[in-house]
């Protein structure tokens, strides 16, 4: 069933802004013999600095080695804050630059992985306000880490680079497994697509239906759209669209 | 008229300080021996360009959030940009970065990204110096502010309104600045009115007040005018506030005293900001 997942993905920037300076990231991979599916979304936090790369680090390490558990990244946050610094730091950086660099870089992560072959099971994982929700005969079946578009935090706790700001990170970490069948669409998105998503489900305006044909046929038209309506807010867009045959 | 308008490079906000560089701003500042208030004025002005520029930092370029003017008003009311920038109503953050009076070396610690620390020179751009001459023409200063405020307003109506933020000791020789305050504040875009805070410094020592709600506990004369004069913060900056674990409360007003005004430009919010995001 896994090699007859179809996929969509969809990275866009803020209106005005370059896809450079999007600061969303999504990753996914599966194995050659389609053991499994890994997809991962990000959404580095555009108040502190060089969240781009620690977005992308994230997402890159979860479809690498898939994490389920504040354990399990916890052990592999100093290495991948490294990494982070390595990319950022030069000594010629701009006063700016490194005073925006000390005080570290913040992200969401959300991402999943399918097993299985004729039957598939998930496991998730979800830190901040990136979600993933699955849709099963057009209705919402499960999701994570919200339930309702009134859930989204103001001020989400996020994961960072910097030690202190993970100190309360474990209280945060919400994880969940199931399993998923033939039909199931499975959406993994940032903030901006998916508290839009909860809100069509609570409105039931736009109907699941024409949310997924939008993002699956010209997904930036349809963006440009539901902001135009003010029905999206203007933010970086990472959305992964899953459907099994 | 939710102050909730989206802070970007397409709708930048926009900042109006006005700087008191009267004679008496030669005087020492309360509790703050052998350093003037003019003195802690040019360091507070030059601490709130550097962190406004900081928050405007991407990646390693300066994107243009907000834009402002900088007024000084002592023997004159005059735009307070020097060097390139001299004589310019307002600059973008981009242009401020790129045109300080000059820049001072520090040695900053950096992580060297193997566990340990580093010093390295940084040179942090400087664009005030202490003035302290003449009178202190407050009431011309916010009608300077008036003229800026409702010139940006009438280009960017839909906007986070202006923020006029005026460093003073108090004492206005040109009138009750009250009635020019309040006229002020009265201008608005659909987004809200504008906001006009106030940091006090006083040669009075004592305890200091930081975004209080009330004026009780205030025993200058010109600290209570300045209260008065002070607009509330709005719900999204005392929210914004309170997850920075400051003191600050509903009625909470724009207003500090012989206290460090600089945190108040990180009650904006722009894009993302995390909880656990130490901003101070």
């Amino acid at each position: 069933m896994i090699e007859n997942a179809r996929i969509d993905v969809t990275l866009l920037p803020k209106i005005g802004e370059r896809l450079a300076d999007c600061e969303d990231a999504l990753s996914l991979s599966s194995d050659p013999t389609s053991k499994h599916l890994r997809v991962a979304v990000a959404d580095g936090a555009s108040s502190s600095a060089f969240s781009g790369i620690w977005s992308r680090l994230l997402v890159e390490s979860f479809i690498a080695n898939p994490f389920f558990a504040y354990d399990d990244l916890a052990t592999r946050l100093p290495q991948l804050a490294a990494q982070w610094l390595e990319r950022v730091y030069r000594t010629d950086l701009p006063w700016h630059a490194i005073e925006r660099a000390k005080r570290g870089a913040f992200s969401t992560i959300t991402a999943i992985e399918f097993s299985g072959k004729d039957r598939i099971s998930w496991r998730a994982i979800a830190i901040g306000d990136s979600a993933m929700l699955i849709f099963r005969d057009g209705r919402l079946l499960e999701s994570l880490p919200f339930t309702r578009s009134s859930d989204f935090p103001t001020y989400p706790m996020l994961v960072s680079t910097i030690v202190e700001g993970n100190a309360d990170l474990r209280e945060h970490v919400r994880a969940t497994e199931g399993q998923s069948e033939p039909g199931d669409v499975i959406v993994l998105a940032t903030d901006a697509v998916a508290r839009m998503i909860f809100e069509s489900i609570e409105s039931c305006e736009p109907s699941l239906e024409s949310i997924v044909s939008g993002f699956t046929s010209d997904a930036s038209t349809y963006i440009d759209a539901q902001r135009a309506r003010s029905l999206l807010k203007n933010d970086d867009v990472a959305i992964v669209l899953i459907r099994f045959a | 008229m939710s102050y909730g308008a989206e802070i970007s490079r397409r709708n930048p906000g926009y900042f109006i300080f006005l700087v008191d560089q009267s004679g008496s701003m030669s005087d020492p500042q309360g509790g703050n021996a052998g350093k003037s208030k003019a003195q802690s004025v040019a360091d507070a002005i030059n601490r709130i360009i550097q962190n406004l520029v900081i928050q405007c930092s991407k990646n390693e370029g300066v994107f243009d959030y907000f834009c402002c003017s900088v007024v000084g008003y002592g023997k004159s009311v005059q735009s307070g940009f020097s060097a390139a920038l001299s004589g310019r109503p307002y600059a973008s953050m981009s242009e401020l970065e790129a045109n300080p009076m000059r820049l001072d070396t520090r040695t900053q610690r950096i992580p060297d990204g193997i566990g340990g620390l580093v010093d390295v020179q940084v040179k942090f751009p400087i664009w005030f110096d202490a003035v302290a001459a003449g009178g202190t023409p407050m009431c011309q200063a916010i009608g300077a502010a008036y003229q800026l405020a409702e010139s940006w307003l009438s280009r960017n109506g839909s906007g986070f309104p202006p923020i006029v933020m005026n460093l003073t000791d108090g004492e206005a020789t040109d009138g009750n600045p009250l009635i020019g305050a309040q006229r002020l504040s009265g201008l608005q875009s659909t987004d809200g009115n504008v906001l006009f805070f106030n940091m006090h410094l006083s040669m009075t020592t004592g305890q200091s007040a930081l975004f209080p709600s009330n004026e009780g506990a205030l025993v200058d004369e010109f600290a209570r005018l300045l209260f008065k004069m002070s607009s509330a913060l709005p719900e999204s900056m005392i929210r914004q506030a309170q997850s920075m674990e400051l003191p600050v409360q509903p009625g909470s007003r724009g207003f500090v005293y012989n206290a460090d005004i600089v945190s108040i430009i990180q009650f904006l919010e722009i894009g993302t900001k995390p909880s656990n995001l130490a901003l101070r």
